[in-house]
């Protein structure tokens, strides 16, 4: 696998403050990165200087090996950025064909793209359509397809689906499925949900300090966790998921929600085991996922 | 679809400059300007060149139009075939500056204030967006001198078709001194905006600011001299210069690509330090 992005002891300041605090991290090729951080905690700015919108004030950052801004990254990297509208003079064939052709594309492959692009956030309808039209998450969408002109290897989306409809995330949620393996995303994000979905690796900011970076996927070892979601529960059901072969820790983080930590080498089916004793004891479950959430994981 | 042509850098200045041609002849605002400029130049045209070729055509109002130039030598330009052009030349040596500000006022304020050079510069170098948009906006101004040049000239024509021939080297005149006078403001324009990042107070510098430290300068010369040589750094300063001339002069030709050459510097640099 190949560095798509590298930063090594990245400052910023803006005056006496600073938002980003000695970051260092690589992300590799092919993966779907989640950029997640309370407001302020300077996902932005990174998402910036990533683009060249910004420079770091000390720090070094290379993007397929080259300095943000640098034109060999035109075509290769596309972005969403936070609160970027597109000129209310022109209609959204006009700029994203603009677009397409400053990447290189002659006029037909620039109306082609152009459409292409459209098609793939279901927006074919308002290609000739002024922006100054179209509602805040149709705005949202023409802005991810731009992001998506030239099919980048890296694609940048910050916010993408806040403001968005459920159905209308769902479908931007799906697209970057789709298109992830042949074009690597970075996702910056509030909904945890959707990033533990979408994402195999995340970068916690916090402070403008880079605090974890996780990997999704749980470790092939012998300790194992699955976080168990019931529909009911009873005060019984604390002991009684202890005591099953195998759980070394069992942890009620609310009334219906379990983290179970058990050892793979005791019990190698303990997943069926547990699908069986909540069946037997009359306990409905609505969710098991293996590991812990991302919730559970960068904030607990 | 990956894009099949890579182009070299000077395609997306290109790409830039067609846009804001665009921009000026496709959009309603665009459309809006040009026709607020022709009416304007229709009541030029017809009040004010037409109305004094009149009176310039009397021997003895010539003599005394040429005493009333004084220090200014204006002569030569009651020897050219057609007055229309003359006359045009001494009301648009004035107007143009004032047009090319207006033109140029929003290079890219804007883009900036709405994010749109976000989209951009994922495509574009910051150089190749300046100097896109500045190429851009001497397109129009040059598109707008041809035009209200050429309308001119048809009123010569029209009063006179035998001078066709010997009016040619004062239209080419004309036409290249007036693009040179209006670089510099295009260039300062873009220094504005890129500074600023506003088309309202780059036009408010624009017509009050710079006038007003123009007039410090020459106050200042008055006791200090060498101060004289700030003006330099002003669009502008070889106005007079320039409308005295019967032919190409160095100093015209210099010092306002000069100074558009500087401003356009001053711009780059701003521009590659800036957050956008």
């Amino acid at each position: 696998m190949s560095t798509l992005i590298s930063c090594q002891q990245l400052n910023k300041y803006f005056g006496n403050k600073q938002v980003l605090k000695d970051i260092s991290f690589e992300i590799q090729a092919g993966e779907i990165t989640a950029l997640v951080g309370p407001n302020g905690a300077g996902k932005t700015t990174l998402f910036s200087i990533l683009c060249n919108y910004l420079y770091p004030t000390s720090g070094n950052v290379t993007v397929f090996g080259e300095k943000p801004g640098s034109s060999q990254l035109f075509g290769k990297v596309g972005a969403l950025p936070q609160d970027a509208q597109l000129d209310p003079n022109f209609t959204i064939k006009t700029q994203l064909e603009m677009y397409a052709k400053l990447q290189g594309f002659n006029n037909q492959q620039a109306k082609n793209e152009c459409l292409r692009v459209l098609e793939c956030v279901d927006l074919l309808d308002v290609v000739n359509q002024r922006p100054s039209t179209l509602s805040h998450g149709m705005s949202k969408r023409v802005s991810i397809a731009q992001a998506l002109i030239g099919t980048p290897k890296l694609v940048l989306l910050d916010e993408p689906t806040a403001g968005l409809d459920p159905a209308n995330a769902r479908s931007i949620r799906q697209l970057v499925m789709n298109l992830s393996g042949e074009t690597s995303f970075i996702i910056s994000s509030h909904n945890l949900d959707e990033l533990e979905r979408l994402c195999s690796s995340v970068l916690l900011l916090d402070h403008g300090e880079l605090s974890q970076q996780v990997i999704g996927k749980q470790a092939q070892q012998s300790q194992q966790t699955l976080t168990l979601l019931l529909e009911n529960s009873t005060t019984s059901t604390l002991a009684l998921l202890s005591e099953l072969q195998g759980m070394t820790k069992v942890e009620n983080i609310n009334k219906q929600e379990f983290i179970l930590k058990y050892n793979l080498l005791l019990a190698a089916d303990f997943d069926i085991k547990l699908i069986q004793t909540l069946q037997q004891h009359g306990l409905e479950y609505r969710q098991i996922s293996k590991g812990l959430s991302l919730e559970q994981q960068l904030f607990s | 679809m990956q894009a099949k042509n890579q182009h070299s850098n000077l395609i997306p200045v290109w790409l830039f400059a067609q846009f804001e041609l665009t921009r000026l002849f496709f959009t309603k605002r665009g459309l809006f300007l040009v026709a607020s400029l022709a009416i304007v130049w229709f009541f030029i045209l017809d009040f004010l060149i037409y109305e004094s070729v009149q009176l310039l055509r009397d021997p003895l109002l010539r003599d005394q139009i040429s005493s009333w130039f004084g220090e200014v030598q204006l002569d030569y330009l009651l020897q050219w075939p057609y007055s229309e052009l003359a006359v045009y030349w001494i009301i648009s040596v004035f107007i143009f500056p004032f047009i090319a500000i207006l033109i140029s006022s929003d290079q890219i304020a804007s883009d900036i204030k709405r994010g749109t050079v976000r989209f951009l510069l994922l495509r574009s170098t910051r150089s190749q967006l300046l100097l896109g948009r500045f190429l851009g906006k001497t397109l129009i101004v040059t598109i707008l001198i041809f035009l209200s040049i050429l309308a001119t000239f048809l009123m010569g024509i029209n009063r006179d078709a035998t001078q066709i021939v010997n009016s040619i080297p004062q239209l080419i005149l004309i036409l290249f001194n007036l693009i040179l006078l209006c670089l510099p403001y295009i260039a300062l324009m873009s220094l504005l905006n890129a500074h600023f990042q506003s088309s309202k107070i780059s036009l408010l510098i624009a017509f009050i600011i710079v006038p007003v430290i123009s007039s410090l300068i020459g106050y200042i010369a008055t006791y200090i001299e060498p101060a004289d040589y700030l003006l330099y750094a002003l669009p502008g300063v070889q106005l007079t210069d320039t409308l005295q001339l019967a032919d190409f002069q160095l100093s015209s030709l210099l010092i306002p690509l000069i100074q558009t050459i500087g401003y356009l510097f001053l711009t780059q640099q701003v521009l590659v330090r800036k957050s956008l």
